[in-house]
């Protein structure tokens, strides 16, 4: 199905009349406009309008058709024109509206269609095919072979739907494929198998039945019955037969008498008939005689009417000889004056063979003049050349100078970069050396400064010493104190716990004497004291050794940093020392107020002032050399920059160099061309001479062509009288011997005539032919006339002459002919007397026996035969029933394998087809899709289960090269599955435009998707698109802006406030390359 | 006089995912270079300089940076003579033409502009015309053919909308404007985007192109020369007409074919035509041959930069070739693996054949299409072609469903 023209009005956004011009699209176009504009109400209106129902079968959708644009009572109206099968349909169809009343209100109008199919006998081009919704919604089903779903999947390839077969499961899969492909006639065919089967089943079962009924018909034994009827039956025939041969021959004998006597009367009569001929022979001979008579006066008239004309010839001919010589005799009289004629012409010829070979002398000048013109203007413009040529030699000789020059100017002189680099070089060593002394001055201010430190910390360190020696000998003096208050004490306690006669802890005495001293009030130190008091003195005692250490510890510091500061002074004056030299140069005269680096001087530095100074110095003399290497190093940049550039000049002079060399070979070349053409202008001028031969030639050439003409025309005079001359001779020649052998055939003639006469005897005597021949002749034609017979009489006498001796001969023949057959006849019967009454009585006796037999035989022969046919029906009984018999194990057989019940197997016919479709489709799918994604991506169907139990193998896997692994399609990205479910969409469509009972896909429209092709990709989706389509018109609808660039050919939708509109951009092509 | 033609630059082109504009940049510096050695008095671009209406930043620029240099490299008067081809979008590269004239830069996006007049050393005028690609919105083409006098097909252009018009139809509208002025030049130059009829397709170019888009190169008769735009090799449909060509191939289909600029010397009546080839940074190839060769190879391929699409000959599919090949060649196109169509039957990915099995059934014939469709299900479950009676049996079940049915 193509569709060709759709015009829809009040319908969805639409409220205007709208077109779409399908055939001015052309065969590969794009519907485009913003979401919601209703690109895909134009196919809503497609669907509605061939079957009126909305794709999907939404409810109420009817009611949605009319446009909300539209006014109360207008009509929304779908027509929609297409072609199938080399047909041209057409459909009117308007959707359910509210239509005014005239009383004011509206009424609901029911749906109308109309289907047309195109016809040239009616003047609209259309005739009615079908009238009514109903019967136009049967008729299209009839004629599409598709449910309005089911062409809105075909048809209106829904991008997005694909994908989800894409995505589908085999259950649901094959569902989509069901729809799609005649698999019910295979449904069918399995179903008859089976109803089949049992149907053989009952027939066998009702033939057993009637089996039983014909063996209880027929009896115990039914053959030998029927033996002894066939003998008795045989018997009767036999009689029979006997009784018919005798009556046959009684009949025949009766015939042979019969026949006899007819012979007999028709002999006699044919006898009569001979003798009544023969009478009248006299009378027909005198006929004869005169008819011969009348013959050769005929003969004779007509010898005499060529002597006539021989006569007559040889008189005319005689005269034409005469005017002939009378006319030569007149030619020849011109004679004198031709020959005159002859000798002008001949001169004249002379002349003008002379004057034509002056002619090619001159056009031979000619042609040199125009090579010498043509020459000239070929060295004018080979100088031409030649001169630019040489100007662009010079200008680039020039250029090339120049560019040599430049270089030269910039090449450095010889060694002086390698000074400057030695000197950079020193001068690099210098600052290192100056780096050093510094370096080392700065060590030897930092090791001043250490040393400063230390003595600072030295001077407070002694003092806290002497702090440190005040606080132990505190301490020791409390401790003491202390220690002798306690010792009283105790003692103090002792004696005070002594008893008299007890022995003394402490010396054993029995004895105690009484105190020495009263120290009641006396208290002793507690223990506290005496603790904090010692804790006191080993605490100021070790601070004390903690002080005298860090002391010995920094004294030893303080010399090691004497010892260096001197090794450091030492090492300061020998860098100093060395660096003088460079001072030497630096300051040429005496360094101003550089003093550090006399060079006389012994350099030791020793005192921080000494080494303060240097360091001012050695800066001065730093800067002053940090300034001349920047001088130098600047140089040496200087020499870089001059090469450089001069490299960039020695490419551009490599250029011009090859340019030149170019230049050169063509100027060379356009030399060598001069040189060619002015040689060969020298070498025409030679032989051209000087003068334009030009006049002389024009001259000659008039004067040719009138002596051209005049020689023409005595030419033609001469020619002519010649000619005449010729003629009549030629013409007298051929007539006077005709007119001679004319006389001579008259003579003959008149002698023959002479002779015939006589012959005939019209002439009487043969002497005198000579003298009053021509009377004697005159006479005896007219004797001979006399003779003569009108032609038609004689004819007539002619033929009843002829008619009589052929009647004679006729009537001989019959009368020997009966006579013939009456012997034979006769002699057949023998001597026996005729007697025709006896014959008929034994036939009569004959006839009746042979009746009576056939009877008998007649009425057994009915019983034998019916109890033959019992017979042989049982026969046939067993024979059909063994037939089904075998019927039916087949068909069990065949039903049994399609529904797939086989060696445990389930594999049911139609799914095995299904499969066998699902395969096709994915291998055309597979060759689009390799296309569309460069030999990326393959499809192919899962292996293994197309035998499973149940299942139909219509898994599929995404083979891809590049990995060269399969991976389940749900893996694919967004672009690759629209390519994915486009190429299957299109596998579909040629797997089933090779099928009978599916429409013929004549037309794919795309719905969306090509928003997730990125630009390249689109490119080569819509080329490979438009390449694999074949004769299949393909729409693209797409809200995509980019598509408009690369597909001319389009429907825009565009929205307003007040509805949608389209615009079509049809037919032609922009191209895209 | 010299002139140099190029066309279809179809900057900001990107092939299979790689951004062509670095080669393309170089191939402009050749052209520079060569500018700067012949020194041509215009440089004629017949179109598509951009790949697409609204080109990419970045080809802008390298756009920009080209004519630049050119003029630069040119160092005396070179006039520019550009015009939009398909692919470019007109108004958009006509932006501020009139006062880029001033700088030697002719943009032409109108039909009906005026021609770049040039004047030789002799004082001869040298004019040169362009049009640019023509569509419905570049010219009041309704006006013109109306004044033409040509009523336009007879019919009412419908309520759809303008109607298309064919190239050629649009083409004769505009010389009809220019054939009348020629006279008044010495010289007259043309520099046009469109499809001569006659000439080559090159695979970079969808075939998009209707034979309704093509135009009589006759149409250029009058013209000392034609630098014509819009496909990709360098040819000559007619006489005194040329197609310079792309500077770049862009497809490996193309890789064989030269691809260079156009130098053109015309003096009075003489007419020079050199076309001159460059060399591409990185060619646009197809390697063909095992996978372990075509490793083997990779290891002393100096081509190890250029775009390559691979054709693996291996009888069985080769496992992961993407890893290995993508890290020798960083700027891979494709990989095609013939193990793939050889097993899925479709070896050559331009025949639309039947396979086998489907090939022996019958079209349009239910019948014969159910009876093979039984000889193979019979044999895939009974492993044997079912005998003869077997056949005779299905096929008058076949021929009884087939009549029940609707």
């Amino acid at each position: 199905m193509r569709p060709r023209k759709l015009s829809i009005e009040n319908f969805g956004p639409y409220r205007r009349r709208t077109c779409v011009d399908f055939d001015a699209l052309g065969e590969f176009f794009l519907i485009c406009g913003p979401t919601g504009s209703g690109k895909s109400t134009l196919f809503d209106a497609m669907t509605y309008c061939l079957f009126g129902q909305a794709p999907g079968g939404r409810q109420g959708f009817e009611a949605e058709l009319v446009s909300d644009f539209a006014q109360p009572g207008e009509k929304p109206l779908v027509e929609f024109e297409f072609s199938l099968a080399g047909s041209s349909y057409r459909i009117l169809r308007r959707a359910p509206y509210s239509k005014p009343k005239r009383a004011g209100g509206f009424a609901e109008a029911p749906p109308a269609a109309t289907l047309f199919i195109a016809s040239r006998s009616s003047d609209s081009g259309w005739k009615v095919l079908v009238d009514g919704v109903k019967a136009v919604n049967k008729r299209v089903t009839e004629l599409i072979g598709l449910t309005a779903d089911e062409f809105n999947k075909i048809i209106l390839l829904p991008q997005g739907e694909f994908q989800q077969f894409l995505e589908m499961d085999s259950t649901k899969r094959s569902e989509v494929l069901e729809k799609l492909f005649p698999v019910d006639l295979y449904e069918r065919i399995t179903e008859l198998a089976k109803a089949k089967t049992q149907e053989a089943k009952n027939g066998l079962s009702s033939l057993d039945a009637e089996l039983a009924r014909l063996e209880a018909e027929l009896g115990e034994e039914p053959e030998a019955e029927l033996k002894s009827l066939r003998e008795e039956h045989g018997s009767a025939r036999r009689t029979e037969t006997g009784a018919a041969a005798a009556l046959g021959d009684a009949e025949r004998r009766l015939e042979l008498e019969r026949n006899i006597l007819a012979r007999r009367e028709r002999a006699e009569r044919a006898d009569r008939t001979v003798r009544e001929l023969l009478g009248r022979e006299g009378e027909e001979k005198s006929r004869l005689e005169r008819i011969e008579l009348a013959k050769a006066a005929a003969a004779l008239q007509a010898l005499s009417r060529v002597f006539t004309n021989v006569l007559a010839k040889a008189e005319g001919l005689a005269l034409k000889a005469g005017q002939l010589s009378g006319e030569l005799a007149g030619l020849e009289l011109e004679t004198a004056a031709q020959e005159k004629a002859g000798q002008r012409a001949e001169a004249l010829e002379g002349e003008l063979a002379e004057d034509r070979r002056r002619l090619y002398g001159l056009e031979k000048a000619l042609l040199l003049w125009r090579r010498r013109l043509e020459a000239e203007e070929g060295l004018r413009r080979a100088r031409a050349e030649e001169a630019e040529s040489a100007r662009l030699v010079s200008q680039e000789l020039g250029r090339v100078e120049e560019l040599k020059r430049e270089i030269e100017a910039l090449r450095p002189a010889a060694g002086e970069e390698a000074q400057v680099r030695a000197r950079l070089e020193e001068l690099r060593e210098q600052k290192e050396l100056l780096a050093a002394l510094k370096d080392e001055g700065g060590r030897q201010r930092r090791l001043f400064d250490d040393k400063a430190k230390l003595e600072e910390e030295l001077r407070a360190l002694r003092e806290d010493r002497r702090t440190a020696e005040a606080r132990v000998r505190e301490a020791q003096a409390r401790l003491s104190r202390l220690e002798a208050e306690l010792a009283l004490v105790e003692a103090a306690n002792l004696a005070a716990k002594l008893k008299p006669g007890q022995p003394c802890p402490v010396c054993g005495s029995l004895e105690h004497p009484a105190l020495a001293f009263e120290f009641a009030d006396k208290k002793a130190a507690s223990a506290k004291e005496l603790v904090e008091a010692r804790e006191e003195r080993i605490k100021a005692a070790s601070g004390l050794a903690s002080l005298d250490a860090r002391l010995g510890l920094l004294s030893s510091r303080m010399e090691a940093l004497c010892e260096e500061i001197a090794a450091s002074g030492r090492e300061l004056g020998r860098r100093a020392a060395a660096v003088s030299k460079i001072v030497k140069t630096l300051f040429p005269g005496a360094p101003p107020g550089v003093s550090a680096f006399d060079p006389g001087r012994d350099m030791e530095v020793s005192d921080a002032e000494e080494a303060l100074r240097l360091m001012d110095d050695l800066e001065l003399v730093v800067t002053r050399h940090e300034a001349w290497r920047g001088d130098v190093e600047k140089r040496l940049l200087d020499f870089e920059r001059r090469r450089e550039k001069s490299e960039a000049e020695g490419y551009r002079l490599s250029q011009a160099l090859q340019n030149l060399e170019l230049l050169r070979s063509r100027a060379d070349e356009d030399r060598r061309k001069t040189a060619i053409c002015q040689s060969s202008l020298t070498e025409i001028e030679r032989e051209s001479g000087s003068v334009d031969p030009h006049p002389a030639w024009e001259a000659l050439s008039l004067e040719i062509q009138s002596k051209g003409k005049e020689l023409e025309g005595l030419r033609k005079a001469k020619r002519d009288w010649e000619e005449a001359v010729a003629r009549v001779r030629t013409r007298l020649e051929t007539i006077l011997p005709e007119e001679k052998a004319a006389r001579e055939e008259l003579e003959k003639a008149k002698r023959e005539l002479a002779a015939a006469l006589a012959e005939k005897g019209f002439l009487p005597g043969r002497g005198g032919v000579s003298e009053g021949l021509d009377r004697a002749l005159a006479a005896a034609l007219a004797e001979a006339r006399k003779a003569l017979l009108d032609p038609a009489l004689l004819a007539a006498q002619e033929k009843e002459a002829l008619a009589y001796r052929e009647s004679l001969a006729a009537a001989r023949a019959a009368a020997e002919t009966e006579a013939a057959q009456l012997a034979e006849v006769s002699g057949s019967l023998g001597d026996e007397k005729i007697d025709l009454e006896a014959a008929r009585a034994s036939i009569e006796s004959f006839r009746l026996a042979r009746d009576e037999a056939r009877l008998r035989g007649e009425k057994l022969s009915l019983r034998v035969d019916r109890l033959e046919k019992a017979l042989f029906r049982r026969e046939g009984l067993l024979e059909q029933r063994s037939r089904v018999e075998e019927g039916s194990r087949s068909l069990y057989g065949l039903s049994e394998l399609l529904r797939g019940e086989i060696a445990g197997r389930r594999l049911p016919f139609k799914n095995y087809v299904l499969a066998m479709y699902f395969r096709e489709v994915i291998r055309r799918a597979s060759i689009h899709l390799s296309r569309m994604s460069e030999g990326r991506y393959y499809l192919k169907p899962e292996e293994g289960q197309s035998s499973g139990r149940g299942r139909i193998g219509l898994g599929l896997r995404v083979l891809d090269s590049w990995t060269g692994q399969d991976r389940p399609s749900g893996t694919l990205s967004g672009g690759e599955k629209f390519l994915t479910s486009i190429s299957l969409a299109l596998g579909l469509a040629d797997s089933m435009r090779e099928q009978s009972g599916a429409v013929s896909l004549e037309s794919v429209f795309i719905d969306e998707g090509f928003g997730s092709l990125d630009e390249e990709s689109l490119d080569r989706a819509i080329r490979v698109l438009d390449k694999i389509r074949g004769s299949r018109v393909i729409g693209i609808v797409s809200h995509v802006p980019e598509l408009k660039t690369r597909i001319p050919a389009r429907i825009e939708v565009e929205k307003s406030n007040a509805g949608s509109g389209l615009r079509q951009y049809s037919g032609l092509r922009a191209g895209d390359v | 006089m010299r002139f140099f033609h190029i066309s279809d630059l179809h900057l900001g082109k990107t092939l299979r995912g790689y951004d062509l504009l670095d080669d393309q940049s170089f191939i402009l510096g050749k052209i520079v270079e060569a500018i700067a050695l012949r020194k041509p008095d215009a440089l004629l671009i017949a179109g598509d300089i951009y790949d697409r209406a609204v080109p990419p930043v970045e080809a802008v620029q390298l756009f920009d940076g080209f004519l630049a240099s050119a003029l630069q490299a040119a160092d005396k008067d070179m006039a520019i003579v550009a015009i939009p081809g398909n692919h470019d979008s007109g108004g958009r590269l006509g932006f501020g033409a009139s006062l880029l004239a001033r700088a030697g830069l002719h943009i032409i996006a109108k039909a009906d502009s005026e021609p770049v007049v040039l004047r030789d050393p002799e004082g001869k005028t040298w004019a040169i015309w362009a049009l640019p690609f023509l569509h419905q919105a570049n010219a009041p083409w309704e006006d013109w053919a109306r004044k033409a006098r040509r009523p336009a097909d007879g019919g009412d252009p419908g309520p759809a909308g303008p109607r298309m018009r064919s190239q050629e139809e649009m083409l004769g509208l505009a010389l009809a404007k220019i054939t009348p002025r020629l006279a008044r030049n010495d010289h007259n130059i043309m520099v046009a985007h469109c499809f001569a009829a006659g000439s080559k397709l090159s695979e970079s170019e969808s075939g998009f192109v209707g034979s309704a888009e093509q135009v009589s190169p006759g149409f250029f008769a009058d013209f000392d020369y034609t630098a014509l735009g819009h496909l990709h090799s360098c040819q000559s449909p007619g006489p005194k007409v040329w197609y310079s060509g792309a500077p770049l191939a862009f497809g490996v289909s193309e890789a064989e074919e030269e691809r260079g600029y156009i130098e053109i010397n015309l003096e009075k009546e003489h007419c020079r035509v050199e076309f001159f080839p460059l060399a591409p940074k990185r060619r646009i190839r197809r390697a063909l041959g095992s996978f372990e060769e075509l490793l083997e190879r990779a290891n002393v391929d100096p081509g190890r930069d250029d775009y390559v699409e691979f054709q693996l000959l291996d009888r069985e599919a080769v496992m992961n070739a993407v890893g290995r090949l993508k890290s020798l060649y960083p700027r891979l196109l494709a990989i095609r693996q013939l193990a793939f169509d050889i097993s899925l039957g479709v070896e050559s990915g331009d025949r639309e054949e039947d396979s086998p099995a489907w090939e022996k059934r019958s079209r349009g014939d239910s019948l014969k299409t159910a009876k093979a469709d039984f000889a193979a299900f019979y044999r895939e479950m009974k492993g044997s072609d079912p005998a003869e009676k077997e056949m005779a049996l299905f096929e008058e079940l076949a021929k009884e469903a087939a009549d029940a049915s609707p």
